[in-house]
């Protein structure tokens, strides 16, 4: 397939995440640029790549602080990477860090860079007057969020009860992915400034949220009828995610494990007076489709909550669609709901608590959503390096399969490498064998949308069918961390 | 010419100051002659209108006098000679009928800030390299060249004297801020605003009269009658505080100062040379010129091998002394991966690090951003883990052997084959902790005092099998650290315990003899010492102290000499010093009394655990004498057993490492000084009246026998 449009691989190394705090507490004496300059800084360490490997810092920011300017650049600058490492700063609301990540790859394919660290920064603590911020209230529409979210809620018929359930739900998982450090693998500890005590733990999730304790909140948007309350909504946190992403190949030589595949990505839009809020619910068909892969093989979504009422709707939407979101596997370690969203860091911790799970669990895809401000959505496919099976070529093989081939012609398809490959198209009933014996090969039904998507090129349906595993009904999910009812 | 030259170009005249053999521009005979020669031609050429001074290297404008300049003042009139010279080339200058800019890019020191401001109008770079000083007073000297008559004149007698008495470095904001400086510009930009300044002062005579105007009448202002005289009374007083009558340099400038402020610059500058000349030749001068001069060949790496190259280093131990050397560490642009038992502890660790760099930020010798930039080199951990492939690691636990030893094992599991192991210990043999390790060859003794941040010195040990590449590496991080350093053997206590515990030693044998507590502190302050050896154990640590003895007590019952056991009986009644608030002084807080330093009231209780508690007199004299004989005769036993290689080392061991005094050289040359028939005779008479730990040791009878000194 297609060598002619082949394509690099763009991989995960690793990403991390300031713990995510209040406003006013654990970061009131940092700006944005310094939270960004920690969450880079800890990248490094973590890492241990040399400052000189990487190419290129683009951060995402949804309030961009007007005593900063570039805050890629000084928060980069300040972490101590060289000063021949350019650093460009993106926004695009809640999918600030989501377009600096796209902004990588774009770099990456494009030539621009090897390797490039990504992410975003938003602090609610340094803005002096936040009414001015288009934090609610978007100019197109003049309506703020929270309406958005009231209105949604009416036209789905969406209960206040079962928000309320649902943020319940989002509090008692972080609490528990708290109590089984389960956090601690994308957590870097801060030090608070000037008494230097160390933050090393999200402080906005609430073991005490109840239904009740909840149902006793009044509409926080629309007057005595709304149903949305700042118990059901996100609440604006003060944090910075960084993730450092290149190409396999480039991986392979600097020595580093990578996490995940990036394997596609889709960005969906609609008028702000029409879908707000429900960009995810569009974004996660559009990838599936366009990445041709079965959508029962994956086994992680995570999911930005603005709103518990955007999840319902999500899951409600996702119901009737061929893309079926099994609760359990949604945002098991809490989501902005309980974590909290500094605005333009949620999409690093998005990716970086996917590909942890993935890894964790032996999964085999992962699907990271986010509607944003706009009318704007956006979804990433990972794929896992190795599902779990010992046998590295055959997995690869399927799973290129899977997501190559009908993806090879579009650009955000991961093609194997070349060894694979050339095995994979010698020798397909050798493939079906070693699946076979992986744990988690799984597809069940073949999508039926493989070639749908893709030009039109090469695509045969290819062997979604021949992967059928023993193993898929019996396991419901590898990523024990399925805490959800 | 060789070190000046004189260019010309539209009436205005540009000197260059550039000497072709050194690193950095000094003041020396030649150079004064030149400038002799440059001021004849400058004072009769009708074609020149304005002039401008500046630095031809690199990034140097003047650095001061050459040190060997000085070292040659030997006898008096030596110095007048020169520092008249100095004052009246620069008054001439000063009077150049043609307007006179300075152009400075680095360091202006001493004599270069000097000529810097003889001129009309001072323009400097923002550059960190560029700052100012008259540092005269560290080497026990007053300004030579009018810098205690003009620098009070051109930013107040407050702000001079804060930079006179003290010697502090200014740097570029804070120079512009005080009036020191009458511009800061970019580094490329110099010359051009130079230009353009003599050119906008030569087109308008008047503006410079004006500024001289305005300065003096700030001068004037600043120092009205009433207030000057309490600004001086002040810094007397602070200087008696401080120096205790032992430096006379101080006041000596704060004379300077008064002088020309009661009868004028041209008397004070007559006044100057005349004291320069009579510090220069004082005893006290003497050595801390040649401490300094000593110190220089102590900033180089003392080991021939060659240093393993280290950016970014691992700490073990958050505490007092491991959050202090990363401090050090990070304010010198190392990355340092920080760990303790937990991520809390360590965090508080980074704490000292922001202090040290605030203080910097406050000094205007660095940004904000780059404050944030060093710490955020700085990674608190509290995993091995994140030490693996670190090149070299300090580990500054607890003073205990089988911690030590662990803590060497589990570092061992994660590092680097290659990674050199410096441990921080005040008396540990290095070699028993590396008994147990894997690679002995890779662990070296790295000794810091406390506080890391301030203290200058670290003694570095050479374990039995530790390697020279080892050694050579932990000198090149010392030195890159701002440390000076001396390599010692690995015998117990090194060098700079060794030496101080005969001193606490002695103090207790005192102390039970029946001298008060507070009389023993300041005879020895009184010699010279920053603190004394009973306030100093409280300092350190009782505990500490105590453990050190144990460690230490083989070296002098081999001898014939019993420690004295009153400090084991002390910690074991649960007295640790200030850390614990149970020492020889009382650290309880009590309302209303001032508990400082100088006043600190005596612990009472203390006196129960030495005999009676009813105390008699004592001689300042027999004190002082006692505790110093103790000290420099244990320097003389380190000598001769090899723990330090040379004298010079001892000296400058003791100076940076224990608060020697530097005016009396350091226990080397204050025995050369005092006659080794004399600390000989005076240590035989003691030994007569105390006992064995007061024998002369068998090398300074050899000298003795010789005739010989130590130098």
């Amino acid at each position: 397939m297609s060598t002619s449009r082949k394509r690099s691989n763009i991989v995960l190394i690793d990403g991390c995440r300031t713990p995510f705090q209040i406003p006013g507490t654990g970061y009131r004496s940092f700006r944005s640029r310094d939270l960004a300059r920690f969450a880079i800084r800890g990248l490094l360490n973590r890492t241990k790549i040399a400052g000189d490997q990487i190419g290129h810092v683009i951060m995402g920011t949804a309030f961009p602080d007007t005593e900063t300017g570039n805050l890629a650049r000084e928060a980069a600058l300040g972490a101590g990477l060289p000063a021949s490492v350019p650093a460009h700063t993106v926004s695009m609301s809640c999918l600030s860090s989501q377009q600096a990540i796209a902004g990588g790859i774009g770099q990456i394919l494009s030539g621009g860079a090897d390797v490039v660290i990504a992410g975003g920064a938003d602090s609610f603590s340094s803005v002096r007057r936040p009414e001015e911020l288009p934090l609610l209230r978007e100019v197109s529409t003049g309506e703020t969020m929270g309406k958005w979210a009231d209105r949604l809620a009416d036209r789905l018929g969406v209960s206040r009860e079962e928000q309320d359930a649902y943020a319940v739900r989002s509090h008692q998982s972080a609490v528990k992915a708290n109590e089984s450090r389960l956090l601690d693998d994308e957590l870097i500890p801060v030090a608070s400034q000037p008494g230097f005590e160390a933050v090393t733990r999200d402080n906005g999730f609430r073991a005490d949220f109840t239904p009740e304790s909840l149902s006793i909140l009044k509409p926080a948007f629309t007057k005595k009828h709304g149903t949305v309350t700042t118990g059901n909504a996100f609440f604006p946190a003060d944090g910075a995610s960084a993730v450092l992403i290149m190409t396999e190949e480039k991986a392979a030589e600097l020595g580093l494990t990578p996490r995940v595949r990036i394997a596609s990505r889709s960005w969906t839009a609609a008028h702000p007076a029409d879908d707000m809020l429900t960009g995810a619910a569009h974004a996660i068909p559009k990838l599936i489709e366009q990445s041709g892969i079965n959508p029962g093989d994956i086994d992680v979504f995570e999911v930005h909550e603005a709103f518990a009422v955007q999840i319902i709707a999500l899951l409600k939407a996702l119901a009737s669609s061929p893309v079926p979101l099994p609760l359990r596997s949604l945002n098991p370690l809490g989501g902005s709901l309980s974590l909290g969203h500094p605005f333009g860091a949620t999409g690093g911790r998005l990716l970086t608590t996917a590909a942890n799970r993935l890894t964790r669990g032996n999964g085999r895809y992962a699907v990271v959503a986010s509607p944003g401000g706009g009318g704007h959505g956006h979804a990433m496919l990972l794929e896992a390096m190795d599902a779990g099976s010992g046998n590295k070529s055959a997995r690869g093989a399927s799973s290129r399969k899977t997501t190559t081939q009908k993806a090879a012609s579009r650009k955000s398809s991961s093609s194997k490498a070349a060894g694979t490959r050339t095995s994979a198209s010698k020798a397909p009933s050798g493939k079906t064998e070693k699946t076979e014996g992986t744990q988690r090969s799984a597809g069940k039904a073949s999508s039926g949308k493989a070639g749908e998507s893709s030009s039109g090129k090469s695509q045969t349906k290819k062997t979604e069918s021949q992967k059928s595993g023993p193993k898929q009904s019996g396991t419901p999910s590898s990523d024990n961390q399925n805490t959800a009812s | 010419m060789k070190t000046l030259k004189l260019t010309v170009e539209d009436h205005i005249a540009t000197l260059t100051v550039d000497q072709p053999q050194n690193r950095v521009n000094t003041i020396t005979s030649q150079l004064i002659a030149e400038f002799d020669e440059v001021l004849d031609n400058l004072e009769h050429d009708e074609l020149i209108r304005a002039l401008i001074i500046t630095g031809g290297k690199q990034d140097r404008f003047i650095s001061g006098a050459d040190i060997r300049l000085l070292l040659g003042f030997r006898k008096k009139g030596d110095a007048l000679a020169f520092s008249r010279k100095a004052n009246s080339l620069l008054t001439r200058l000063s009077q150049l009928p043609v307007p006179v800019v300075a152009a400075i890019h680095g360091p202006a020191l001493g004599g270069g800030l000097e000529v810097a401001l003889a001129c009309d109008y001072r323009i400097a770079t923002d550059d960190p390299t560029t700052r100012f000083s008259l540092p005269e007073v560290n080497l026990g000297l007053c300004p030579a060249a009018g810098g205690s008559q003009r620098l009070p004149a051109l930013i107040g007698t407050s702000e001079a004297l804060s930079m006179l008495l003290t010697g502090r470095t200014v740097y570029p904001r804070e120079a512009l801020e005080t009036g020191l400086v009458d511009e800061l510009i970019h580094v490329p930009g110099l010359m051009k605003a130079a230009r353009n300044t003599a050119r906008m002062l030569m087109d308008s005579k008047d503006e410079i009269r004006q500024k001289g105007a305005v300065s003096k009448v700030l001068g004037t202002m600043r120092g009205n009658p009433v207030a000057r005289r309490i600004l001086f009374n002040r810094a007397e007083s602070d200087i008696q505080k401080q120096t205790r009558g032992r430096y006379p340099a101080p006041k000596a400038i704060l004379e300077c100062v008064r002088h020309g402020l009661k009868h004028g610059p041209e008397a004070g500058l007559a006044f100057e040379s005349e004291t320069f000349d009579a510090l220069a030749v004082t005893p006290e001068s003497r050595q801390l010129v040649l401490g300094y001069f000593k110190r220089q060949a102590v900033r180089k790496n003392p080991s021939k091998a060659r240093p393993q190259k280290v950016d970014h280093i691992g700490v073990l131990g958050a505490g007092l002394m491991g959050s202090g050397i990363t401090a050090v560490s990070a304010a010198r642009g190392f990355a340092v991966t920080l760990k303790d038992r937990d991520i809390p502890s360590a965090v508080r660790g980074k704490q000292a690090a922001w202090n040290e760099l605030t203080k910097r930020v406050q000094a205007r010798a660095i940004t904000e951003f780059e404050r944030d930039r060093l710490l955020a080199g700085i990674h608190c951990t509290d995993s091995y883990n994140d030490l693996r492939g670190l090149p070299f690691v300090i580990e500054a636990v607890f003073e205990e052997l089988s911690f030590k030893r662990r803590v060497l094992a589990e570092s061992e599991e994660v590092l680097p084959d290659d990674a050199v192991f410096a441990s921080n210990t005040s008396a540990i043999p290095i070699s028993d902790i590396a008994a147990s390790a894997r690679r002995p060859e890779r662990v070296v003794g790295m000794h810091y005092f406390s506080p890391a941040r301030k203290m200058p010195l670290i003694e570095i040990i050479r374990g039995r099998q530790t390697d020279e590449k080892a050694v050579a590496t932990t000198c090149d991080i010392a030195l890159r650290q701002g440390k000076y350093v001396i390599v010692v053997d690995d015998q117990p206590g090194f060098y700079i315990s060794r030496i101080v515990l005969p001193m606490i030693n002695e103090a207790m044998h005192l102390i039970e003899e029946g001298a008060d507590i507070r009389i023993i502190d300041t005879a020895m302050k009184n010699f010279g010492f920053p603190v004394g050896p009973v306030n100093l154990t409280d300092e350190v640590g009782i505990d500490v102290v105590s453990h050190v003895m144990e460690t230490m007590a083989p070296v002098f019952n081999k001898r014939g000499t019993t420690l004295n056991q009153s400090i084991h009986r002390l910690y074991e009644s649960g007295f640790a010093g200030r850390k614990n608030r149970r020492g020889f002084y009382d650290y309880r807080e009590k309302k209303g009394i001032l508990n400082r330093q100088d006043h600190k009231l005596i612990n009472q209780e203390i006196y129960a655990y030495f005999g009676e508690s009813g105390r008699r007199d004592f001689q300042l004299k027999e004190i002082m004498d006692r505790i110093t004989l103790v000290m420099i005769n244990e320097a003389a036993y380190c000598l001769q057993d090899k723990v330090i290689a040379r004298p010079s080392d001892g000296d400058i061991g003791a100076v940076l490492g224990m608060g020697f005094p530097a005016y009396r050289g350091g226990p080397f040359r204050y025995m050369d000084q005092e006659g080794i028939r004399s600390v000989r005779d005076r240590l035989l008479y003691r030994r007569d009246l105390h006992g064995a730990r007061f024998h002369p040791a068998p090398l300074i009878e050899d000298r003795f026998n010789a005739g010989k000194t130590f130098h």
